[in-house]
Formats: structure tokens, C-alpha cells, sequence
């Protein structure tokens, strides 16, 4: 069976995943019916779809992790990567947390990285430190949505941010969809959008904890103090 | 060079069969495993697509038919146009099965999570399908012409 046919039932198994990551509805498979799934891929595909989510999910990365470091992983990863199809997948979302890292730095009045320093991820790099003192790093062009983060991340709008960046993620993947071809490299774009619905609906979950919590504490006054 | 000549003959009789059923193989499991991934996320309507995979089997049938239409006793003058024909038909009709195979996949893929759209989304399989019946057709008038000895 040709490469592009190769999980023809493992990709038809998975069901359809919402229009956006955004609905307020159930996930369409739970984590633990995927995983059971997923468990028709090649040992080879497996290993490259663990890495792909090593370098991805911040549940595997921790918050501390020094910029080398991660560009260390990335490097090892990436003959794996390559060779499976899966590159892409990866380092365009790369890109987009280097760029709103650096925008972050930016804001804070941070200078410009010096010459030579491995502090992200891109082929822009010394094109944003060259033009450090623009507002949008002078690749405002290249990343339309660029002009909004920087808004969400002057008006202290996280969430707002965080949804921005997701729905950026998640067109990214959508574009690289390839009807008609069942191989790997769309289960694995299937997983990548299928964790950005769950990280969405964890986000919405945690939000909504934070702020039932926040109006019990408001609507209870001082005495909260009996309880 | 005669001998060759004749066993191109040969080959050209039992091309269309022989590669329609190739085609037909990989088109059916094709559509077989898409069918079979999708029983596995859908509580009804599970006939139309075991059904549906046995779209690409047509091939074979007109590869047989293709085989009998050209059908007499391989000769030099006869093995050339049984080589042309029946091999230029074999390779179209397996590449309809192949091509009708992975239609029939992606259609099996969309309808499971929208069933409205089963019926639409069969007609790329059947437009295939009607290039695998002009093949079938212009090898059967065009065989017509072949000395019979």
C-alpha cells in the first residue's frame, strides 16, 4: 500500500474535529480513546509523533526551560522529524512563539538579543534584532496577526492573546490538511488540532473555576472569614 | 522475435483482466479500510459503506469482458493490436480502480461525521468510474478492428 494510503482506517476512525477550536462542546474522542488509536501507528511514526509533542505541549517542556535547551531538543528531533513529513508542523508554531517572545521582550524594554545569542527559533531572527525598534520587530507583514498581539499583550489581555495564537495555530493546520491522503502526517495534524481543542477546553475549564472562585469570594464579603 | 512477438500477444489478451483486478485489489482495500475506520465511529449506516467499498470491482468485470471481445488465435498479425489495446486498456482500467479506490476512502471519511452528504459526496467515484466505462468502451470498438486471424 503507497505511503499515502497507509492509515486509511486509522484516520477514518478518528471522528470529525469542530470547525474551530472555540465551541463550547464536548471533544469529539476523549484522550483516552485516541491514545488507544493511535496505537495503529508504526513504532517509527510513534516515536516521531511523541517527539512532535515533546517539542509542542508545555507539559513536556516546563515553564524554566532555558531557550537552548529547547533548541538543543529541537535539533536532535529534527532528522525524525524530517524524514516522516512532520517538520513543517512544527516549526511554523516555533516561529510564532519566537515572535511574540520577542515581542514580549520588546514590550518589556528589553534590548535586542546580541549578535550570535540562540534565543528563538526562525529564519528571522536577525531580521527582528535588525529592526528591534520597530513596534512590530519589522515582520509585521509576514505575521498579519502580529498587530493584534502586540495590542492583547499592551493591554494586558492574556486570554485574549492566548485565543489569538491558538486560532492562528489552528489555521496553520487546517492549510496543511491534504485531502484524499490517509498517511501520517495527517494523523498527525489531526492530533496537533485535536490538542489544541482540548488545551482550549482545559483553558475554558481553569477560567471558569478562577472566576466562580473569585465571585464567591466577592459575594461572601467578610464573611468568608467564618468558612 | 516471433516468440516475442507473441507472447506480447498474450500478454495484451490477458492485460485488461489481469491489470483490472490489480486495480480493483488495491481500490477495495482501499475503500475496505476506510469503511472499516469508520464503522468504528458511527452507530448506523454501516451498509452503505461496506457497500461502497466494492465500487472499484467493477474494473475487473470489464477487463474480462475486454479479454473475451478480444479473444482469437495470436498470431503476428494479430499480437501488435492485442498488445496496444489490451494493454493501454488494462493500465486505464487500473488506474480508475486505484484512483475510484481513494474517492471512495475520502467520501467514506466526510459522510461518517455528515451523513447527509453520502450521496454527493460518491459522485468524484462515479465521475472515475465513467473514465474506467470510456476505456472499457473504446477497447471493445477499437478491438473490433484487429485481424481475427
Amino acid at each position: 500500500m503507497a505511503a499515502r494510503h497507509q492509515y486509511v482506517a486509522l484516520r477514518t476512525s478518528l471522528p470529525a474535529l469542530p470547525a474551530t477550536p472555540f465551541g463550547r462542546e464536548a471533544l469529539p474522542i476523549s484522550a483516552i480513546r485516541l491514545e488507544r488509536r493511535l496505537g495503529d501507528l508504526h513504532p517509527a511514526h510513534r516515536e516521531a509523533l511523541t517527539a512532535l509533542e515533546r517539542l509542542l505541549d508545555w507539559r513536556h517542556l516546563g515553564k524554566a526551560l532555558p531557550t537552548d535547551t529547547y533548541l538543543r531538543r529541537f535539533r536532535a528531533a529534527e532528522p525524525q522529524l524530517a524524514a516522516h513529513g512532520v517538520l513543517d508542523l512544527v516549526a511554523v508554531p516555533l516561529e510564532m512563539h519566537t515572535v511574540v517572545a520577542a515581542l514580549r521582550r520588546h514590550a518589556r524594554g528589553e534590548p535586542a538579543p546580541a549578535a550570535g545569542a540562540r534565543w528563538g527559533f526562525g529564519p528571522r531572527l536577525a531580521h527582528m534584532r535588525a529592526h528591534w525598534d520597530e513596534p512590530l520587530l519589522g515582520v509585521g507583514a509576514v505575521f498579519p496577526w502580529l498587530a493584534e498581539a502586540r495590542n492583547h499583550l499592551q493591554e494586558h489581555r492574556p486570554r485574549e492573546l492566548e485565543r489569538l495564537l491558538l486560532g492562528e495555530r489552528w489555521r496553520m493546520l487546517a492549510r496543511t490538511r491534504r485531502y484524499g491522503h490517509f498517511d501520517f502526517r495527517e494523523v498527525a495534524r489531526y492530533v496537533l488540532q485535536w490538542r489544541l481543542v482540548a488545551a482550549w477546553r482545559r483553558y475554558n475549564a481553569e477560567a471558569a473555576g478562577r472566576r466562580l472562585q473569585a465571585g464567591i469570594e466577592q459575594g461572601l464579603g467578610h464573611y468568608r472569614r467564618l468558612f | 522475435m516471433e516468440q516475442l512477438i507473441v507472447a506480447l500477444g498474450w500478454a495484451g489478451l490477458y492485460g485488461p483482466m489481469a491489470l483490472g483486478a490489480i486495480g480493483s485489489v488495491i481500490g477495495c482495500a482501499i475503500a475496505g479500510q476506510a469503511a472499516i475506520g469508520a464503522l468504528l465511529e458511527t452507530e448506523s449506516g454501516h451498509g452503505r459503506f461496506i457497500g461502497l467499498t466494492a465500487m472499484p470491482s467493477s474494473q475487473s468485470v470489464y477487463g474480462i469482458v475486454v479479454m473475451f471481445s478480444l479473444q482469437r488465435p495470436v498470431t503476428d498479425d494479430t499480437a501488435p493490436g492485442l498488445f496496444a489495446v489490451g494493454i493501454l486498456a488494462g493500465v486505464a482500467l487500473l488506474l480508475s480502480a486505484v484512483y475510484q479506490g481513494s474517492c471512495c476512502a475520502s467520501a467514506i471519511n466526510s459522510a461518517k461525521s455528515k451523513p447527509e452528504i453520502f450521496g454527493l459526496s460518491i459522485a468524484p467515484a462515479a465521475i472515475v468510474e465513467g473514465f474506467g466505462v470510456f476505456a472499457f468502451i473504446f477497447a471493445l470498438v477499437i478491438g473490433g478492428d484487429i485481424p481475427q486471424q
